[in-house]
């Protein structure tokens, strides 16, 4: 059996045998994070997809002397901000697409060498309180509506809007140097 | 506005809220920035793994595969067409070519790692949810086949398994194996240490290092450990020991030496205790994880002083 460390493996090396493990450790989060800058769907699924095309052709070339997870979401950081640069928007999301641009260029100029941002974000997910971290992960994750959160848990729209408020102060708090 | 800027990150704005949102947020520099900031903490936060992550990744790696193994049977029937004028002895020599396109993603292990003073949560392929305490290494198959989900486990865990009947899921520690069909309960088993099973919810077996032994039922509340040659149970109250998945040790009426001991662990140190009535001196403490080594025993020292120093040749922490 082949052996997958998606985690806190220094100097690896990506090999074919390995290539679906990663793929499955990384694709649906990876598309996750992109769409929240690009402004459909399907444009965050092709970058995603050429990254791992990338990966797949040029595996035996690359030296990776941080973390896969950094390795990657700096791959997919660049085809993002590439993919914005470039891209003719509609003149209706021309300002809304200049203004993730914007974000982008600035997101993790604070990250400590070293520091692996999936850790420090799961952390700092992880810290919230036990309901508040359940509504975060339900609308942010699970990409569940406000309403449908409040039949899942069987409380209010306004409390659900108010927890999440709550974890957005806490994370922008913690994760104040990454963003 | 702060209000609006949530909402528009919630997608949960009408059409025209969103413009409405937009172009305040292009008049407004200070604006621009809180958006540009709540953009990237949605960013990052979404790397959060999800519950239908891999299932959703497995799929789109199959389509992936079978469309790239489609032009290549494409390819391969161009020639095998023309070489049938040839002559079929040929057609032979193809068949492997096609029959080594695998379309299952091939069976490996993952190993999930925590480092000192951090705790980790996931999901396995199953549906179980793990939290894995610092320091701590869980071993498991991208994929569960046959007759059991066996992990492998060093260091601390806690588990909510998914309920399945035809398949027991199976925690092997360095010592026993912990048998379960869906239930709640948490593991400790670090190196050298004795592994603890505590039992929250449903039922387990532990399952005898002796092989002649039967295994052996606990129920919930209940604690067993493997001592030497015996299974040693014990029943605990509140489940404040099962603090630390949200980053929180709760210590209640316990030597200082076993919190040291504890400390050691999780911080990835050595600490030598030279002063026999502190280590038999009982605390009532809960620490957060993120406050560190240093202020936590800072704190420890309010209520009994002593004097922390560090020695630097072994980076060892002496107490005295």
């Amino acid at each position: 059996m082949n052996r997958v460390i998606p985690e806190s493996d220094n100097e690896l090396k990506i090999t074919r045998e390995r290539f679906d493990g990663i793929y499955i450790a990384y694709f649906s989060r990876l598309c996750r994070f992109a769409r929240t800058y690009v402004l459909s769907e399907e444009a965050a699924e092709n970058i995603i997809q050429n990254v791992f095309m990338f990966l797949w052709e040029k595996h035996h070339l690359l030296q990776i002397h941080t973390s896969l997870s950094a390795y990657l979401y700096t791959l997919v950081k660049n085809k993002c901000i590439d993919y914005l640069r470039h891209q003719k928007a509609d003149l209706n999301y021309r300002a809304e697409q200049a203004l993730k641009l914007a974000a982008l260029e600035k997101l993790d100029t604070g990250l400590i060498p070293g520091e692996d941002i999936e850790e420090t974000v799961t952390a700092a997910i992880n810290k919230l309180p036990f309901k508040c971290r359940e509504i975060f992960i339900l609308n942010r994750v699970e990409g569940k509506k406000y309403r449908e959160i409040s039949e899942i848990l069987g409380i209010s729209v306004n409390t659900v809007e108010n927890q999440m408020g709550i974890a957005l102060k806490k994370l922008r708090k913690d994760l104040e140097h990454l963003i | 506005m702060e209000e609006m800027l949530q909402k528009y990150f919630a997608e949960e704005l009408t059409p025209l809220e969103k413009r409405e949102l937009l172009d305040a947020v292009e008049k407004d520099p200070e604006l621009r920035e809180e958006f540009c900031r709540m953009q990237n903490l949605k960013a990052i936060t979404s790397l959060f793994p999800a519950y239908s992550d891999a299932e959703t990744a497995t799929t789109r790696l199959l389509e992936r595969k079978r469309k790239t193994s489609r032009t290549v049977y494409n390819r391969i029937t161009i020639y095998a067409a023309a070489m049938l004028v040839v002559g079929f002895a040929l057609w032979g020599f193809l068949q492997p070519l096609t029959r080594t396109l695998h379309e299952e993603p091939s069976a490996y292990m993952i190993e999930v790692t925590t480092p000192s003073n951090r705790t980790k949560s996931f999901l396995l392929g199953d549906g179980t949810a793990v939290w894995l305490n610092s320091q701590s290494v869980l071993r498991y198959p991208n994929k569960f086949s046959g007759k059991e989900r066996r992990v492998e486990l060093t260091g601390e865990a806690f588990f909510e398994v998914a309920p399945n009947q035809e398949m027991p899921f199976i925690v092997s520690t360095g010592q026993y194996d912990i048998r379960v069909l869906g239930t709640k309960f948490n593991v400790f088993a670090y190196k050298d240490y004795n592994v603890k099973t505590s039992l929250v919810e449903g039922s387990l077996e532990v399952i005898s290092p002796l092989q002649e032994a039967p295994p052996v039922r606990i129920r919930p509340n209940e604690s067993i450990e493997w001592e030497q040659d015996g299974w040693q149970r014990s029943l605990f109250e509140d489940n404040e020991f099962l603090l630390w998945r949200d980053g929180i040790y709760a210590f209640n009426d316990v030597p200082f030496i076993e919190i040291v001991k504890r400390l050691e662990l999780y911080y990835n140190k050595t600490i030598i205790v030279d002063n026999e009535e502190l280590e038999q001196y009982r605390f009532n403490a809960k620490f957060r994880q993120d406050d560190g080594l240093e202020s936590i025993l800072k704190t420890m020292r309010k209520i009994f002083k002593f004097k922390i120093d560090e020695d630097k040749e072994t980076n060892a922490i002496i107490i005295e």
